[in-house]
């Protein structure tokens, strides 16, 4: 089985994003740069749902800084609505449902191991459906509850997490990883627990 | 010297405060050890004022009348935070309270805290009263927000969203440390973004 990392960052009252802040809420340091810079999991193939394709690949149309390294990574992005050819490099579409061909491709012999980037309805399928090996959540120190968008954590089933790892970089941004147990998933999402 | 505001909090890792009916967690989501118990003795065992909501302290009350066991209500700290002098701020409580030496304070929380952080001679410090806490980080009157979080999300049972209604805040990371390998408790000083 090739492991499946479901990775985020956030504010600490769960958002993925804000209105008016700028990227990383304008927080990221040397170290956290560093660590991004050589994380291990730079061989996992990257998926993706359509907006957060849309999105990544739209600023790394306009150049935008930090998004040249994501060029060379083998990303995969599940789109219905998507159609080839696409126009971000190493980017492969998946047209059938993500939850299938992630359950697939973590069975396939020798398959890379893989990590999600955004995509937050993409990551909680993936999670209840019991595919997601290790969650991780990168914690920027904002609290955002008046311009925070895409909660993440919205529609989760109850998930128990055991830590694995945590790391403190520049002083202020808190590193949390932890192995997810799915305890019980939204009414008519039970199926895919089993 | 004006004394220190503390609002000390409980967390799910998706920001959920406690849970509904549906949620068979226990005390501390099961998740407390050793380290988190005494790590707390210790944070309560210093001399200083709490300060608690009505709601916070009618549930409080309650859980330790009827709590049992596996709430936590009779663990040591929590014994201890009874014990310490408090306030708690309502318009429809009255004295005596079910706990020793808790006074009643009439009126806005805003302005009680405010005349509190200036009299007081020991350090405050709040555990839980969301809605309380809320009004007084949005005042700027809470000097450190100590967050624990417990491993665990709780999507479905999940209840008392800890920043739902919140203003935006920049926080100062001040503090942390892992208990029991699996535990995190941060604290940050909060300032109006």
């Amino acid at each position: 089985m090739s492991e499946l990392l479901v990775d985020f960052i956030t504010s600490l009252d769960g958002y993925g994003a804000a209105d008016g802040w700028p990227g990383w809420w304008g927080l990221q340091g040397p170290e956290y740069l560093a660590w991004l810079g050589d994380q291990p999991e730079a061989e996992h193939t990257v998926l993706m749902g359509a907006n957060t394709y849309r999105l990544m690949s739209g600023l790394a149309a306009e150049g935008e800084p930090g998004t040249d390294e994501l060029a060379g990574l083998s990303k995969i992005v599940f789109s219905a609505t998507l159609e080839e050819p696409l126009t971000w490099a190493n980017t492969r579409l998946v047209s059938q449902d993500a939850v299938e061909a992630v359950r697939n491709m973590k069975n396939a012999a020798g398959a890379a191991p893989m990590r999600t980037m955004g995509s937050l309805a993409l990551c909680r399928s993936l999670l209840v459906a019991g595919l997601v090996d290790r969650f991780r959540v990168v914690v920027f120190p904002v609290v955002t509850g008046s311009s925070g968008r895409e909660r993440i954590y919205d529609e989760y089933p109850d998930i128990a997490l055991d830590m694995i790892h945590s790391r403190t970089f520049d002083g202020r941004i808190q590193l949390l990883e932890y192995v997810p147990t799915i305890l019980s998933g939204p009414p008519g999402d039970h199926k895919a627990n089993t | 010297m004006m004394a220190t505001y503390t609002f000390d909090i409980f967390s799910t890792l998706d920001g959920y405060g406690s849970y509904g009916p549906d949620g068979d967690w226990g005390g501390y989501w099961g998740k407390h050890g050793p380290e988190l118990l005494a790590h707390r003795l210790a944070l309560y065992g210093t001399e200083q004022r709490m300060v608690f909501g009505a709601n916070t302290y009618r549930e409080f009350a309650e859980m330790f009348a009827t709590g049992t066991e596996d709430s936590g209500v009779r663990d040591p700290w929590v014994t201890r935070m009874i014990s310490l002098p408090a306030t708690v701020v309502s318009t429809t409580l009255d004295e005596p309270l079910d706990w020793p030496n808790m006074t009643v304070a009439r009126g806005d929380a805003v302005d009680v805290v405010a005349r509190l952080k200036e009299t007081s001679g020991v350090p405050l410090r709040s555990h839980g009263s969301l809605s309380l806490n809320r009004a007084l980080m949005a005042a700027g009157l809470v000097d450190f927000v100590q967050v624990t979080l417990y491993p665990v999300i709780t999507g479905q049972t999940g209840t008392d969203p800890i920043f739902h209604g919140a203003a935006d805040f920049d926080l100062e990371l001040i503090g942390h440390r892992t208990l029991d390998c699996h535990t995190q408790e941060l604290i940050y000083r909060p300032t109006l973004h």
